[in-house]
């Protein structure tokens, strides 16, 4: 399933999303492989198959993916398998493993109401900040794609936070938001507003977070920028012949054509937002009031303040399978609204 | 909203370019439709400014903060310009020591050790797999490609256990090996990306080395990688940046001072130096920071090319 | 007594250096010693054996014990590992076998690693060790460290909560300073109200301090309640002292005429910042553990020192650690020698010195320069400090306290923020703590 699915993203997407994908080279690409795959077969049918060319490069190719092969085994689908396992014992580190059954599980829906604290939590945040964070950065792009004076700058500007993400990040935040000495409530104040409590304010802390994240926009408004420079200006040029309105270019247009890059940067946007750990831990601790209890802190603090390294495991698991389904399900709405140029829907 | 007649009419000309090069103030002030378009200018400019004010104002609160005298830090209302600025803040919370504590250049080393071998390590081994996927035909390819690409979706939080377990059976906790070691065999991020950068660098290349005899290793190290210094760079500083920044991973792992990470240490400064002197604070932050921001300014061009590249040549 | 003995069996054993280390000791321990894996018989003859001291503290603290423990047993060498994240990391290193021979843990820690068997039971070295005298301890903390009959750890120093108060406010405010000899709750809020300048920023207590809601639990010991059943089995939240003690502090903070409510300070930080707000002269009296002696002899006011504020009885938490030896370790013997040698009358002592607070043990609390005292040219009552460790309670050591303090800190934060009456939610929250407590 989830293959069949990341066909459909990458393969349409990668061959037809512009700028990003590299459109005309990739066709260009194309037709050069093919005059290219016949040559082969000529060459390869005078000698033994196992001289051939088609031969040696398919174990060539096997010994340059070995490292990842291997990394993979040892580092990602050993412990996926392990952390499967695990999620069923009862494990505390210090005492030899339990098994557990189902346990886990059923506790999670029964009695620990912190995880469906940070199961809301992580939900809140995510489909407030990634929408937001999507808007603000083709904003920008569009901003910027006004072939601006000083473009260097302003695009420096607006990615630079991104290269401070995780803890520097939010610790110059958590002084932004000081009650007494941070620049938030001190900046109100020169404005003759109240400021607040911004941290330990249960109402307000997740917004303050939301914030923080979109001060991280960086990587999908470049990917924006680039997209919008790689649009075809015939259809521009076509559409003003028809003597369209700026409004309806950019919905039948610009939007359109930025799809696929809309739907790359929402998948990773989510993919990274349910994973939301240095913000919470540095930044609240996951308070006040849970207010901030993310799934990533709640199971880092299962599986290494209170060694329920099983539940932890088992939480893990719930998280990948969230992941999954969000993604599954944006590639089930993709079909409606991702607009693939010259693809086969 | 932002895309209109005049930018496009125009932007034909420039074609991908408008990326690196700003237009020329003439053609932008004195355009065929110039009342328009100056209104649609001020706005432009407006939002950019107002949109830079608040992207640029926590850079400015922590460089305020970090070079206020101490006695300034605590002020009400707070100044907004340090007078004096004390650079000697920066010496400070570099050398400073809490109790035995190793000094936080040692942090720093240790830091820099992970960041580079995880750069090495990973346009090495990201770029071979890379190159296996963009350019050779062996059974199983786009099996094991989408295999690669899905794993983008696997939350470290769900390998982080069994990872645990095994550097605990290596004996590995609290050194930099767990740190070092595993990116060297690949990372899916960075090998879907350079991947689709080998991918426009036209065959022919590859062919005619290879008629002439080049094996494959020698056309990926001799044509490849020098075409793909775009796509490198970009590699490169998102995985200095990734690895500079990373904060989980050195946090189950590291439990000696000696060992910590410059983000570790960041984390518990408010714990060791009670009471949180905000101003060693921030230059702490800003020192660590720094790296980043230097590696950005100076190979941004080279860098956003290669996340963005529409032409080979650039 | 236990000092000379001690003394004398290291001249014995500087004598005698060529036995030094492990034979030497096999020779001075016991037969009781537990004849294990890591026993004597394979340790090295006359070669300098190191073994590991974890701690999660500096290892300035101990620097004058192992200095002069290097000069006595040239041929063991200590050497001190501080480990970070020490609650979480400690458990890792059991589970990867590598845990520091010697061991300094809090009292949950302490407890639970001995109850899983990754701290040895330790009463059969302190049954062969000449001259040991147990009695020399306080009562209270030597008994602490024991599960089932077997003996865990020796405890080294400990600091006592008492409540420091700024004279020079009390006179401001034309308020009595606290009596000595009774000292209630009511006594207590009386006096911080009348200090309490809310305008001003003056309070006349401090707050409860927020994420430190261990220290909750001397509230209802004072009130004849407590979080735990003795064994630490069962939650007594339930308890009507309990509810009514942490009710009384709750209502006291919400009247915003006594203690700035946690808003009020919060955005400054945790405990170790609220110490600051009595050192900045902002606060009449403020209940913590003795460790915040240092930061008041500069502050440029007058404090004094009182008990902690009782209702039902005179209680108060005590705060300290102890040494064990872990089931890894293959250097059990050295392992004790470095222990009994760190917690001996003069290795308490040069602890209690770095860190400011009293000893455990009787007799390091009569050498002089008395520890917890501070120079300060003013009067200070610091007996009561030392007298504290011989009636508090220490704190609790349940089984999995980090996630019982989670679901304890939650329910107190609530109590605290006036959402919830202690009454609805602690018999709420209760059974759950049993729980997870009971889940040995």
């Amino acid at each position: 399933m989830a293959f069949a699915v990341f066909t459909l993203f990458f393969d349409n997407s990668c061959v037809n999303r512009p700028g990003f994908c590299f459109n005309k080279l990739w066709l260009r690409f194309k037709a050069k492989k093919e005059s290219y795959s016949v040559a082969t077969t000529g060459l390869a049918s005078s000698k033994s198959f196992w001289q051939s060319r088609r031969f040696r490069d398919a174990m060539v190719a096997y010994a340059f993916i070995l490292p990842w092969v291997i990394g993979f085994i040892l580092f990602v689908g050993g412990p996926i398998v392990a952390s499967f396992v695990l999620s069923f014992f009862r494990w505390k580190m210090i005492a030899p493993p339990r098994f557990y059954g189902l346990t886990h599980y059923i506790n999670m829906v029964t009695t620990d109401e912190l995880f469906r604290t940070s199961i809301w939590v992580t939900f809140k945040f995510v489909l407030i900040s990634v929408p937001i964070g999507q808007v603000l950065a083709l904003g920008l792009a569009l901003l910027l794609n006004q072939r601006v004076l000083l473009l260097g700058f302003w695009r420096s500007a607006f990615y630079l936070p991104a290269v401070v993400s995780g803890v520097a990040g939010s610790v110059i935040w958590v002084w932004m938001y000081h009650v007494e000495l941070g620049i938030v409530n001190n900046g109100l104040a020169l404005m003759g507003l109240e400021g607040r409590n911004w941290l330990f304010d249960r109402e307000l802390v997740l917004g303050s977070l939301i914030v923080k994240s979109l001060w991280n926009i960086g990587i999908p408004m470049v990917i924006y920028l680039a997209a919008l420079q790689g649009l075809p200006q015939q259809l521009y040029e076509a559409a003003d012949i028809d003597g369209a309105g700026e409004g309806s270019k950019f919905f039948s247009i610009t939007l359109p054509m930025l799809s696929p890059a809309i739907f790359f940067n929402v998948v990773m946007g989510i993919i990274a937002a349910v994973q939301t750990f240095a913000e919470p831990y540095v930044m609240t601790g996951g308070g006040p009031d849970n207010a901030t209890l993310f799934l990533g802190l709640h199971l880092y603090q299962n599986a290494f303040h209170y060694l329920k390294m099983g539940y932890a495991s088992a939480m893990a698991w719930i998280m990948f399978l969230l992941i999954f389904g969000l993604t599954v399900f944006q590639f089930g709405l993709a079909s409606r609204w991702v607009y693939y140029e010259g693809g086969t829907r | 909203m932002f895309a209109g007649n005049e930018t496009v009419a125009t932007a034909e000309g420039l074609g991908g370019e408008t990326f690196s090069r700003p237009s020329r103030l003439r053609t932008l002030l004195l355009g065929n439709r110039f009342r328009s378009g100056m209104v649609r200018l001020l706005l432009v400019y407006a939002l950019l400014l107002f949109a830079a004010f608040l992207f640029l104002l926590p850079f400015y609160w922590m460089v305020n903060t970090a070079l206020k005298p101490p006695n300034q830090v605590f002020t009400l209302p707070p100044t907004w310009i340090p007078k004096p600025a004390m650079w000697s803040n920066f010496l400070t919370a570099f050398t400073i020591q809490y109790e035995t504590d190793p000094p936080v250049y040692n942090y720093a080393l240790n830091t820099v050790i992970i960041s580079v071998n995880g750069v090495i390590a990973t346009i090495f081994s990201s770029a071979l797999v890379a190159y296996a996927f963009a350019r050779l035909e062996f059974p199983g390819k786009n099996a094991i490609f989408l295999g690669i690409v899905s794993t983008l979706m696997i939350p470290f939080a769900v390998v982080m256990v069994p990872q645990f377990i095994i550097w605990r059976n290596l004996n590995w906790l609290d050194t930099l090996w767990p740190l070092i070691v595993p990116h060297w065999f690949g990372s899916a991020w960075n090998i879907f990306l350079l991947r689709q950068f080998f991918m426009t660098i036209p065959s022919e290349y590859d062919e005619a080395a290879y008629l002439d005899g080049a094996s494959r290793w020698h056309i990926f190290v001799r044509i490849i990688l020098p075409l793909s210094k775009p796509a490198l760079a970009a590699v490169a500083v998102f995985a200095f940046v990734f690895f500079w920044n990373d904060f989980l991973g050195p946090l189950i792992i590291l439990s000696t001072p000696e060992n910590f990470t410059l983000t570790l240490f960041l984390a518990n400064f408010n714990v060791a130096y009670r009471g949180t002197p905000w101003h060693l604070y921030m230059a702490a932050a800003l020192i660590i920071i720094l790296p980043c921001l230097i590696l950005f300014f100076f190979s941004q061009n080279a860098f956003l090319k290669g996340i963005t590249v529409t032409d080979l040549k650039g | 007594m236990t000092h000379s003995t001690t003394l004398s069996r290291r001249t014995f054993l500087r004598v005698g250096g060529a036995f030094a280390g492990a034979a030497a000791l096999a020779a001075c321990a016991p037969v009781a010693a537990p004849a294990d894996d890591g026993g004597a018989g394979e340790a090295p003859m006359a070669e300098r054996v190191t073994i590991r001291y974890g701690r999660h503290d500096p290892a300035a603290g101990v620097a004058t014990t192992l200095k002069a423990f290097h000069e006595e047993f040239p041929d063991i060498e200590v050497s001190v590992e501080q480990i970070g994240e020490f609650h979480a990391k400690i458990p890792a290193l059991a589970a990867a076998g590598t845990l520091p021979d010697v061991v300094r843990s809090w009292e949950a820690m302490a407890l639970d690693m001995g109850r899983n068997n990754q701290f040895i039971d330790i009463q059969p070295y302190v049954d062969g060790e000449p001259g040991f005298d147990p009695d020399d301890f306080y009562e209270n903390w030597w008994n602490y460290p024991v599960v089932e009959g077997n003996r865990f750890g020796v405890p080294d120093a400990a600091a006592p909560h008492v409540t420091f108060y700024n004279a020079d406010l009390f006179d401001a405010a034309g308020v009595e300073y606290p009596d000595k000899n009774s000292f209630t709750w009511t006594d207590f809020e009386e006096k911080a109200r009348a200090i309490s300048d809310p305008d001003n920023k003056i309070w006349g207590s401090e707050t409860i301090p927020v994420g430190w809601h261990m220290f909750s639990v001397k509230q209802t010991w004072q009130n004849d309640g407590s979080f735990y059943s003795e064994d630490f089995l069962e939650s007594r939240l339930d308890k009507e002292e309990t509810i009514q003690a942490i009710q009384y502090w709750a209502d006291m903070l919400l009247d915003g005429q006594v203690m700035p409510s946690p808003s009020q300070i919060v955005g400054i930080g945790g405990a170790g910042a609220a110490a600051e707000l009595l050192a900045a002269g902002k606060i009449g009296m403020q209940r913590m553990g003795s460790w915040i002696t240092g930061s008041l002899v500069d502050a440029g006011f007058r404090f004094n020192v009182v008990a902690e504020p009782s209702q039902a009885r005179r209680d108060t938490i005590t705060h300290g650690a102890f040494n064990n030896i872990s089931t890894t370790s293959e250097h059990k013997d050295i392992a004790w020698t470095w222990l009994n040698y760190n917690t001996s009358t003069q290795g308490i002592y040069n602890y209690a010195s770095e860190a400011n607070f009293p000893g455990t043990r009787r007799s390091s609390n009569e050498i002089e320069p008395f520890p917890w005292v501070a120079e300060v040219d003013f009067e200070v009552d610091w007996d009561v400090i030392p007298d504290a460790l011989t009636y508090g309670h220490i704190l609790p050591g349940p089984a999995n306290e980090g996630e019982a303090l989670k679901l304890i800190g939650d329910a107190l934060e609530k109590v605290y923020s006036g959402d919830a009456k202690a009454a609805d939610i602690f018999p709420e929250v209760s059974p759950k703590v049993t729980a997870v407590i009971s889940d040995i």
